[in-house]
């Protein structure tokens, strides 16, 4: 009797529960962002990559929530030097491509689509996209455009007019003869394998092309060449390069191997839906439909996460005990990021900034050389509450790291020494620099952030109060601009110290350290000239090598343990310099319905997999 | 005149709604002007004369030297450069001299110039624009004399107020030193020029707190709403009457300049008011703002350009009615010259409706800034500004778990705002009510 | 009155163009850089490098000169061509073609309520003027017409929709979304309440109903002060009149002076106001769209401006400035015809 009633108990529970689940056969996820582009070729964004990454399938996939371990996915093996498929000293790598797999549109997946695939992406290379990826492994340049200057011997502008077109009969021989010449051999088939061959050794390539990163994704040749992309011809394949990103037929369509078909993008309602591909080569998914929509309110994502309307959404940490206390709600707290948001110097500011007050060490400004002095740097570095921000702003989801490399990540050592609040040291190395006429003079400028994103703000607040602290003749306001603003000022220079973030593209150390530390990288960059001129400066620490070049040879390392002692070595010495403060490495938030079931977290990941997912 | 005057003034003061208004406004006008008292901003301190004071307040004759040493300690960090500085400038000088006798070249000039800028007692940018702009080079470098000139007085005379100390004790030692300390207090407060206008963070945690005694209003976003009320009403005062002053002003010229001269002048004058007008005054002014660049003052200059059609096109309609009165053409038959007649015989008698109508726009045009501050376009973070206030109590208000808990963030922001605008349109009210009856419509 | 007419049609043109021209100018006052932002995705435009900038601003025609750049604008322009529209993510046309309607929408539904409140306020008023409903509704019409729009709209939500549950935000809830957007449900007018009814959708209607109500109630008090304010006033004005006077005199009970002979006369400047009214509806609810996370144009040129969306942001200024320019025309062409007495210039 007692197990009767157990029972009837149960049923009704879970009968009580299942009706609980609104829309059973739906997923729907409010997030902030909408897309850019649906071009996997052309997307570089988080909100493009999540629906590629649902669409499309990869050669190989992470294992899990794995950063480093692969899966065979479009290729039936994970090339490496063990099982054979990856040769010739690392650089050739050979995935025998899965057959019985089948487009969206009925089409067979052949080795002839992966071949297209990547030499499309190549071809096209679009302006501030994600090409560069491939391109700097296998060709060892950064854009087509390089490797066609290096190739005819001619700049780009010279060889095609305004339209295009080449301006000479020569130069469009020799243009045809570059597919021959160069990308054809470098991407190759035989039989049912796709050979890449790799200009050398490149540690981190299978990381690039793994499922996720949208670059990687493999797309159906015929249809492609039907709506209008490239036509796989060596004569013209110019045509296809560069579009911007409306011009490619592929900015709102899509045709891939992947669990989901794109069904509808619709603009004016920011949503995007999905729905569940029945012919999926590892079996339909759970889930029959997925809607992803960009809801700009918190308080409207809120709202329908807590009736039920909503399974994910994007939130904001300042929100967490809000949602903590919601029922029927699952957080996940502190999950880790491949992020950093750093405070960089601008070394050499343009003397017609309106930032820096006088642009004299006046009191009434800085100079325009003010970061070039190591001691105002290292005055910077002891006067932020590292500790403080994470605590008190972020609720405990940060992680307080020695430089601008995530933990996780190889290299990353939590021993490494980190700036921590110090006023009296920080007093010190102001009292030094300058001669100890800034301590006299005391300095005004501008710390801008971009308007919305509030951590930046109090992050800049807070050096502006700690400054004060230490001397009240140090000034700093902080103001917001839009985010065309401030990267307009940091393209021309006038931003005196600028509080960014920076997402890794793929998983290695050298995608940050890079970055932010070589002259050339896409931060270091903007150090200014008197950068280049420290970083290429031969260095005792580096037994006489240069900051760039150190750089330069820990990337091409083969040997793991070797790799992480140098950029152990590097770390310790971009410490010495404060050449950049790493404010913290943010830990993310989720946030789901009970009732999603299947949740796996990749940092790496652009977004959500619906595929594990049910309901 | 003056017996319609008095009429007039006693009409406006038995009005309710004038006294009302007026009422409300002369409350914000006292908190306005007495902002520093009421809310006291917290101006930073230079940590000796601080530690000074304090030991002055527990007076005792070990303390003395204590106390010289702070003020020592505080010239030292104030002019401890000002004496080579000047000396080096002055030789600088003497250079400067010779060089226009011809006694010196250029190049010794520059060389010189070169040794103190390495010393960072000048500016690089003196030795590197030395030889593009010369003369401009050398007027600068004797305005820096002259700075540093006076600072240099200023420190000696600062030293001897502290030798001066040392000389004396006990009570007169006291009374002495609290002046010194106040004078250099007030220089110290001079060099670093401290803006109250931001709102400083007072609490560590983004979460709104409720009133408590220390903040009176509650904090949101970490500020200190009652002060941000407060100093908003400066503002708000500001943005309102700045705004709509110049708007008026400008709207004035074109109008009445439209008016007099007629023909294709008036013509191309009111077909750009009409170019003007055709576009969305709030959208407009939010376009401009943006492009712009946020701020206040970028706000104030969109709220203006697109804030004068209305008065010229008043100004212009009485202007018109008022030419063909007599008097206006007397004096047109009398050779009075045409900008005498506009300003002394056909504003005055035109102006009112304007000004009244003016004084309605103040309310509206807060509003308005207020609406940009909120949607994130106006006033910069953190500015005390009532529409940014608000703007930070929307997320709490809407998002949160248990919305009226955070109902301080709205309440006070917004009593503010509503009284303020209701105090304008009062008096605007009144003013039509008692100046033109003929305007209630 | 036909020269009237005919002078107001010809000057149609050299306003619109000197309205493209300001806004054009405004617009370029951001500089290339900033222009080239827009066009780019803000986490890709923060690793770009210089060349892709150099590529990507001569894709765009960001270096040409300014009447070159103006030429082409206005070229594009006529061809319905007004870029793309970052924040719409679509042609800036298209986005305001797809938002356009929800806005016409929340006006039809807010007019109604507001002429007939407004105006019967303004009459109550006049008729017992001076008396404690005159003081009464004198007192409502300032505090509306004082009371800053966005707090009014925290306040309508806040009552509305967290404390009684009744208007959500929005414009329609998510079921209700799906079934509008599948294939089944047809697009009659784009209007959501009545393509609903015209579908048979009672509940769609309902639940779009259900959406638009906190928002015209956070419209309506500042338009019903305005209203009521001009109702009052010219109906007190009439009232004066002596033709009212005379039917008094004659005897006529008071209900029939004043609907018979004084609301008539007294509704003409009220036409004015309305007019001006439903222009300002279509082009200046961007608070409440905002505050109501509503799709429209409002809500559209506010997010537009925050992100410096210029293409999209010069989109709204000109639809809503061609809006305002016409609805005007026909207001004026109106006027005159129906009270000829009026001054013309």
């Amino acid at each position: 009797m007692k197990k009767f009633v157990f029972i009837l108990l149960v049923g009704l529970l879970s009968v009580f529960a299942f009706s609980q689940v609104k829309n059973p056969d739906m997923i729907f996820d409010a997030t902030l962002s909408e897309p850019d582009t649906l071009d996997p070729h052309h997307a570089y964004d988080t909100a493009s990559g999540e629906v590629i990454f649902n669409v499309y399938d990869n050669l190989i996939a992470y294992d899990g929530g794995s950063m480093t371990d692969f899966i065979p996915m479009l290729s039936t093996v994970v090339p490496s030097v063990e099982n054979g498929y990856l040769r010739d000293d690392g650089t050739t790598y050979v995935f025998p491509i899965r057959k019985g797999v089948k487009f969206h549109n009925g089409n067979d997946l052949t080795p002839e689509d992966v071949e297209y695939t990547f030499e499309r992406g190549i071809l096209y290379d679009p302006a501030a996209g994600p090409m560069w990826m491939l391109i700097e492994p296998i060709f060892g340049a950064f854009t087509v455009r390089d490797l066609v200057e290096e190739y005819v011997g001619a700049s780009w502008d010279k060889i095609f007019d305004s339209k295009m077109n080449p301006t000479s009969k020569e130069y469009e021989t020799a243009l045809v003869n570059f597919y021959y010449d160069v990308i054809d051999p470098a991407i190759e088939v035989v039989g049912d394998e796709v050979h890449i061959h790799l200009v050398r050794p490149y540690a981190p390539f299978l990381n690039i092309i793994c499922n996720g990163g949208g670059w990687g994704a493999i797309i159906d040749k015929e249809y492609s060449i039907q709506i209008g992309l490239w036509d796989g011809k060596a004569e013209g394949w110019w045509k296809y390069h560069g579009w911007t990103k409306e011009q490619s037929p592929l900015f709102d369509h899509a045709m891939g191997t992947g669990p989901y078909k794109l069904v509808e993008w619709d603009h004016a309602q920011q949503r995007i839906v999905l729905e569940r591909f029945d012919g999926y080569w590892k079996g339909p998914a759970a889930i029959k439909t997925v809607v992803i929509q960009g809801i700009d309110e918190w308080s409207t994502r809120r709202a329908m996460l807590e009736k039920g309307d909503a399974d994910i959404i994007a939130a904001p940490v300042q929100y967490l005990d809000v949602l903590k206390s919601m029922q029927g709600v699952t957080v996940i707290e502190g999950l880790p990021t491949v992020q950093i948001t750093s405070l960089g110097f601008n070394w050499e500011i343009k003397p017609e900034s309106p930032y820096i007050g006088s642009g004299q060490l006046d009191g009434n400004g800085i100079p325009t050389d003010f970061f070039e002095d190591e001691n105002v740097r290292l005055g910077f570095a002891y006067a932020f509450d590292y500790e403080g921000m994470i605590d008190e702003i972020l609720n405990g989801l940060g992680i307080h790291v020695p430089t601008a490399l995530p933990e996780g990540f190889l290299g990353f050592d939590a021993s490494l020494p980190k700036y921590t609040l110090d006023l009296e040291k920080a007093e010190n190395y102001f009292r030094r620099a300058y001669r100890g006429r800034l301590w006299q003079q005391g300095f005004k400028m501008d710390v801008l952030y971009n308007i919305g994103n509030e951590e930046r703000r109090v992050a800049a607040e807070i050096l502006r109060d700690n400054l004060a602290k230490i001397n009240p003749k140090f000034q700093v306001e902080v103001r917001g601009v839009q985010w065309p603003t401030y990267l307009d000022a940091r393209e021309n220079m006038i931003l005196p110290v600028y509080i960014i973030g920076w997402l890794a593209d793929f998983p290695d150390p050298h995608n940050f350290i890079f970055t932010y530390y070589h002259s050339q990288g896409d931060y270091g960059h903007y150090y200014g000239t008197k950068f280049v001129e420290f970083a290429t400066l031969p260095r005792p620490e580096f037994g006489g090598k240069s900051l760039n070049k150190m750089i330069e040879d820990a990337s091409l390392e083969t040997d793991p343990y070797k790799r992480e002692q140098m950029y152990v070595d590097i770390q310790k010495f971009v410490i010495d310099y404060a050449l950049t403060l790493p404010l913290y490495q943010p830990l993310a938030i989720r946030v789901h319905r009970d009732w999603l079931k299947g949740y796996v977290y990749n940092p790496i990941w652009p977004g959500d997999y619906y595929y594990l997912y049910s309901k | 005149m003056s017996e319609e005057f008095k009429r007039t003034l006693k009409r406006f003061f038995t009005n309710p709604s004038a006294l009302i208004g007026v009422t409300i406004l002369i409350f914000f006008i006292i908190i306005a002007i007495f902002a520093p008292w009421i809310a006291p901003p917290k101006i930073p301190v230079n940590k000796n004369l601080e530690k000074a004071r304090n030991l002055l307040e527990n007076y005792s004759e070990e303390n003395k030297y204590l106390i010289i040493n702070e003020l020592k300690n505080f010239w030292d960090d104030t002019y401890f450069f000002a004496e080579d500085d000047y000396i080096e400038l002055s030789n600088l000088m003497e250079t400067i001299a010779k060089f226009h006798n011809k006694e010196v070249s250029s190049n010794e000039l520059k060389a010189h110039i070169k040794e103190l800028t390495d010393y960072y007692i000048l500016n690089i940018t003196y030795y590197e624009k030395f030889d593009e702009e010369t003369n401009k080079v050398i007027k600068n470098l004797k305005k820096e004399y002259n700075k540093i000139e006076k600072k240099y007085k200023e420190s000696v005379i600062s030293l001897n107020l502290i030798n001066e100390l040392e000389k004396i004790d006990g009570e007169e030692f006291v009374k002495q030193a609290i002046k010194v300390v106040s004078r250099f207090d007030k220089n110290f407060h001079e060099a670093i020029g401290f803006n109250p206008y931001i709102m400083p963070n007072v609490t560590t945690t983004r979460t709104p707190i409720p009133p408590s005694k220390e903040h009176p209003f509650g904090i949101v976003n970490q500020k200190d709403i009652f002060y941000g009320v407060i100093w908003g009403t400066r503002t708000a005062f500001e943005i309102g009457l700045v705004v709509v002053a110049i708007s008026t002003v400008i709207g004035l010229f074109i109008g009445s300049v439209a008016a007099y001269f007629g023909g294709w002048l008036e013509e191309v004058l009111m077909r750009i008011t009409d170019i003007f007008m055709s576009i969305p005054f709030m959208l407009a002014a939010m376009v401009l703002t943006t492009i712009l660049g946020l701020g206040i003052k970028n706000m104030m200059i969109a709220l203006i350009v697109f804030g004068w059609m209305v008065t010229a096109r008043l100004i212009r309609g009485n202007i018109l009615q008022a030419k063909n009165e007599q008097y206006v053409m007397a004096a047109k038959a009398l050779g009075v010259s045409d900008f005498f007649i506009i300003v002394k015989h056909i504003l005055p008698n035109t102006i009112f409706p304007v000004l009244i109508n003016a004084t309605m726009r103040i309310g509206s045009m807060v509003i308005t800034a207020a609406a940009l501050s909120f949607l994130g376009l106006g006033a910069p973070q953190g500015y005390a500004d009532w529409g940014s206030i608000l703007s930070y109590s929307r997320d709490w208000i809407i998002g949160g778990t248990n919305p009226t808990q955070y109902w301080f963030t709205i309440l006070y922001p917004g009593i503010a705002m509503i009284l303020f605008v209701i105090g304008w349109n009062l008096l605007g009210d009144a003013l039509r009510d008692v100046f033109d009856p003929r305007m209630r419509h | 009155m036909t020269t009237y007419i005919i002078r107001r049609l010809l000057l149609l043109p050299l306003i619109i163009l000197g309205v493209t021209l300001i806004v054009f100018s405004m617009s370029q006052l951001l500089g290339p850089l900033k222009l080239l932002s827009t066009y780019v995705d803000p986490n890709t435009y923060a690793k770009m490098s210089e060349r892709d900038i150099q590529i990507l601003m001569k894709q765009y025609g960001l270096t040409d000169p300014f009447p070159v750049r103006y030429g082409k604008w206005v070229k594009n322009l006529l061809k319905g061509d007004l870029g793309w529209s970052v924040v719409g993510k679509e042609p800036v046309l298209d986005a305001l073609i797809h938002r356009f309607p929800y806005t016409i929408e929340l006006a039809l539904y807010a007019l109604f309520p507001i002429i007939g409140v407004g105006i019967w306020l303004g009459v109550t008023a006049a008729v017992h003027h001076n008396s404690f409903i005159d003081q009464f509704i004198r007192i409502f019409a300032l505090i509306g017409w004082s009371l800053p729009d966005f707090v009014w709209a925290i306040l309508v939500l806040l009552i509305f929709y967290i404390g009684l549950g009744w208007f959500p935000p929005g414009n329609l809830s998510i079921w209700a979304n799906q079934i509008v957007k599948s294939a089944s449900f047809k697009n009659y007018t784009h209007l959501l309440t009545i393509d609903a009814l015209l579908n048979g959708r009672i509940d769609i209607f309902w639940d779009a109903l259900r959406h638009i109500i906190g928002p015209v109630i956070a419209i309506s008090w500042l338009w019903w002060a305005n209203l009521l304010r001009i109702t009052r006033s010219s109906m007190l004005e009439v009232l004066r009149k002596d033709y009212v006077r005379t039917a008094r005199s004659k005897g006529l009970p008071e209900k029939v002076v004043i609907n018979k002979h004084a609301r008539k006369n007294a509704l003409i400047p009220v036409v004015t106001t309305a007019g001006q009214m439903v222009i300002g509806l279509l082009t200046g609810v961007v608070i409440v769209e905002m505050v109501f996370v509503r799709t429209g144009l409002g809500s559209f040129a506010a997010t537009a401006a925050q992100q410096l969306d210029y293409a999209s942001i010069m989109g709204v200024l000109l639809f809503t400035s061609l809006l305002l320019i016409i609805g005007n025309l026909i207001i004026d062409i109106s006027y005159a015809i129906i009270d000829p007495r009026i001054r013309l210039g």
